[in-house]
């Protein structure tokens, strides 16, 4: 499948889960610079093709999706313990919209979302691996997402 | 029957049974129309934005230009005539994105989804909505029935049914 | 008729949001119950009982498709919504041949959760 494609379904897959259930708009960020990434949520998928879909937050954007979801009110902030549940549901919803979108027959097979540490920079592609990236504003903070497979796609 | 307009950045509620509440030329704006079938009491509002942290000297004069204090003050308003929150049937409409129009920050999928979020906080799951597009709407809400009817230039009127999204 | 439900699903914040979703329909919900897997609600089917089952597919321990299979096998004769990630044909027949009532795929707007609800419990939200 080419890559444009792909990319063009990783951001209908977000945008469409963030508009549906999290009432957010995704926006152009300048760029990603300095922000920490306070959330970081892979879930991996295997079948057709093998792979998994990383997103990494900003302690903002993963806030105001948090209280958009879950109907509360933007001040105090939510939980962090409550922030990371609905960062881990986000990341499953684009990983399986995506994979919905490829042209497949197969039933969906998604591993259970892993939290990983938060860092100050995304990590650098791994050679060899074949990736889409996106990179959005979400309200007032920025949020990556990194679709990477092996295998047919 | 009786026909009230209600303009851009306007609102109303009534439970005047031979009334129709009507609003022209929804382009990027969003229609809320709200009835309780039980205490017949329908309510519209026409807002243009959706955040009145923008502008809040604005929202001060005006609250129906924003999502954030409209939505509010058209519930209460309803409550005050006798409406009932679990009663209410809520329609969405509008936030079309105007062909030629300066509209690079696309304002009516901001002003639907600030309203979604809006109702969402307040524990209202909608009845049904038709936004987007490319056309401006006009809608009108029967308040004896509690039938919302919605146009585009040119089109017969439709009737708002509930819309399904989410479901393949 | 004050509804029993039941809602599995390994997410809290999902099923928190479906929680969301039926109090603002207007369902009479008597008791929610909640289970992270498929194994906690057979252990919980086996002291309670439910009028509708909400149900994910892809959880640790034991799915969605299998707790299906059990329900089935034990004649719990409870309707099953299936509410998943996966929106491929394929997945959708298997479940609904398992005996699924409902299948409603994430992302869903609220009014779609309530919408398949009313259908599978004949129009019985307010």
């Amino acid at each position: 499948m080419p890559e444009v494609d792909l990319k063009k379904m990783l951001a209908d897959a977000a945008e469409e889960v963030l508009a549906t259930m999290f009432f957010a708009m995704l926006d152009e960020p300048a760029t990603l610079s300095g922000e920490a990434l306070w959330t970081r949520v892979r879930v991996g998928f295997w079948g057709h093709a093998t792979g998994a879909l990383t997103l990494c937050a900003t302690r903002e954007a993963t806030a105001e999706m948090t209280v958009n979801f879950l109907g509360l009110d933007s001040q105090p902030p939510p939980p962090e313990a409550e922030q990371k549940e609905v960062a881990k549901e986000l990341t499953n919803m684009i990983c399986g919209a995506v994979l919905s979108r490829m042209e497949r027959t197969d039933m969906l097979h998604l591993l259970p979302p892993e939290v990983l540490p938060a860092c100050d920079q995304i990590a650098p592609v791994p050679a060899g691996s074949q990736m889409v990236e996106q990179i959005f504003g979400v309200g007032a903070g920025v949020m990556h997402l990194r679709f990477q497979w092996d295998g047919a796609a | 029957m009786t026909s009230q307009v209600i303009g851009i950045s306007d609102c109303a509620v009534t439970n005047d049974r031979d009334r129709s509440l009507i609003t022209y030329a929804l382009g990027s704006c969003i229609a809320i129309a709200i009835h309780d079938r039980v205490a017949n009491v329908g309510g519209m509002l026409h807002f243009m934005l959706p955040d009145s942290t923008m502008n809040p000297a604005k929202a001060q004069a005006n609250p129906w230009v924003f999502a954030d204090t409209g939505i509010p003050r058209l519930f209460q308003q309803a409550y005050q005539c006798g409406a009932d929150k679990r009663r209410l049937s809520v329609y969405l409409l509008g936030g079309a994105q105007i062909v030629n129009s300066s509209d690079e920050f696309n304002i009516g999928k901001r002003n639907h989804l600030a309203a979604r979020k809006i109702l969402w906080k307040a524990g209202i799951v909608v009845h049904g909505e038709t936004v987007g597009g490319n056309l401006a709407r006009t809608v009108r809400l029967e308040v004896a029935t509690g039938k919302v009817f919605w146009r585009t230039p040119g089109e017969a009127e439709r009737e708002m049914v509930p819309v399904v999204k989410g479901v393949r | 008729m004050a509804f029993r439900v039941l809602i599995v699903d390994d997410s809290p914040a999902m099923r928190t949001f479906i929680r969301r979703v039926m109090d603002a329909s207007g369902f009479d919900v008597g008791a929610y119950f909640q289970a992270s897997d498929g194994e906690e609600a057979l252990e919980l089917l086996a002291r309670e009982w439910v009028d509708v089952i909400l149900t994910d597919i892809n959880m640790p321990r034991m799915n969605g498709e299998e707790l299906l299979r059990l329900i089935e096998e034990r004649q719990i004769e409870v309707p099953v919504v299936v509410v998943s990630t996966d929106a491929t044909a394929v997945r959708v027949n298997q479940m609904r041949m398992l005996g699924a009532k409902g299948y409603i795929t994430k992302p869903f707007a609220p009014e779609a959760l309530r919408e398949e609800l009313e259908r599978v419990l004949g129009g019985a939200s307010a």
